[in-house]
């Protein structure tokens, strides 16, 4: 009778170790999935706001999940695989956006002050417009910006109709054709220098 | 739609960035997926990527989105990069000059004297 209990007892203490493995190793493999993800949502973090969009959600993202899908039945593949992956854009994302920035200003048009530092000024004053800044700039765009010419716009209004345009995502880019000092700034150092 | 191709500002190639042109070049109207750039020449995603951000500011490529229906696909759609009419003429033109700079030079034959082997 002994010998029957403890055979049940231990039968049944496989069948609960058994189901209890596969919830845990369901739960482990649940949260490795979210892995590759969470590394690329820290690589987004890295991007400047005005292009998190355009990048993280139109590229890297679709990107990544169609790498995952790839190989379900196998998910160290797939761990390893998608964490690479957002391994190399968390540790490159800055130097992405930074390629992505538009640099097509004619240095001519864009005067004495700018000539310099063309592009280390159009850089500077496109992350300042990303961060949301009062451009202290007046900007003629080639593209229509729902503005005349020679309005002054603030960053934060570029910055707005450039993300509706889908800007950088798009071919037809958006040009600065010319950027001027702002008249009440003309006293002011140029920052870039 | 022929969206407008801006010009190209030449971007100098390295080895790179030649893999990842030589892959366009291969058939210049299909799309190509950064995914795909990886696996074919053996890149990183943060050379890769970085170097696709870097052509198509330069003009060399133009970028798109998969046609598909996300929800009946199951997932978003991906961006894809195409190259350019004007990239194509270019981008050879740099890899020849990159192939020839880096051709080995034909090594010179010691020239056999006339009575050689006659002694």
């Amino acid at each position: 009778m002994t010998a029957f209990l403890w055979a049940v007892v231990v039968l049944a203490g496989m069948f609960l170790s058994a189901a209890l493995g596969d919830l845990v190793s369901e739960e482990i493999r649940g949260w490795l999935d979210k892995l590759p993800q969470a590394v690329l949502r820290l690589a987004a973090g890295r991007l400047d706001p005005a292009f998190r969009e355009s990048i993280y959600q139109d590229e890297w993202l679709p990107e990544l999940v169609y790498a995952l899908r790839g190989d379900e039945s196998r998910p160290i593949t797939r761990l390893i695989r998608g964490t690479t992956f957002a391994l190399g854009l968390l540790f490159a994302a800055r130097r992405i956006a930074r390629n992505r920035i538009p640099v097509s200003a004619t240095p001519a048009a864009a005067g004495p002050v700018m000539a310099a530092a063309k592009e280390q000024f159009i850089h500077h004053f496109l992350v300042a417009l990303a961060n949301g800044e009062q451009a202290d700039v007046s900007v003629v765009l080639s593209e229509p910006m729902d503005a005349n010419a020679g309005d002054t716009l603030s960053g934060l209004a570029i910055a707005q109709a450039l993300a509706r345009r889908g800007y950088p995502a798009e071919p037809t880019t958006v040009t600065v054709v010319e950027v001027r000092r702002h008249p009440s700034r003309e006293a002011r150092p140029d920052p870039t220098r | 739609m022929g969206a407008m191709e801006q010009p190209i500002q030449p971007v100098p190639l390295t080895p790179k960035i030649a893999a990842v042109l030589k892959i366009f070049l291969e058939d210049p109207t299909k799309p190509r997926y950064g995914l795909e750039l990886m696996r074919l020449t053996g890149q990183p995603s943060s050379i890769v990527y970085t170097n696709l951000a870097k052509l198509e500011r330069a003009g060399y490529l133009v970028a798109g989105k998969e046609d598909i229906d996300p929800h009946a696909a199951g997932r978003p759609a991906r961006r894809f990069y195409r190259i350019t009419g004007a990239a194509v003429a270019v981008a050879r033109t740099q890899l020849a000059a990159l192939s020839e700079q880096y051709r080995p030079p034909v090594p010179v034959r010691p020239r056999l004297a006339p009575n050689w082997g006659t002694r």
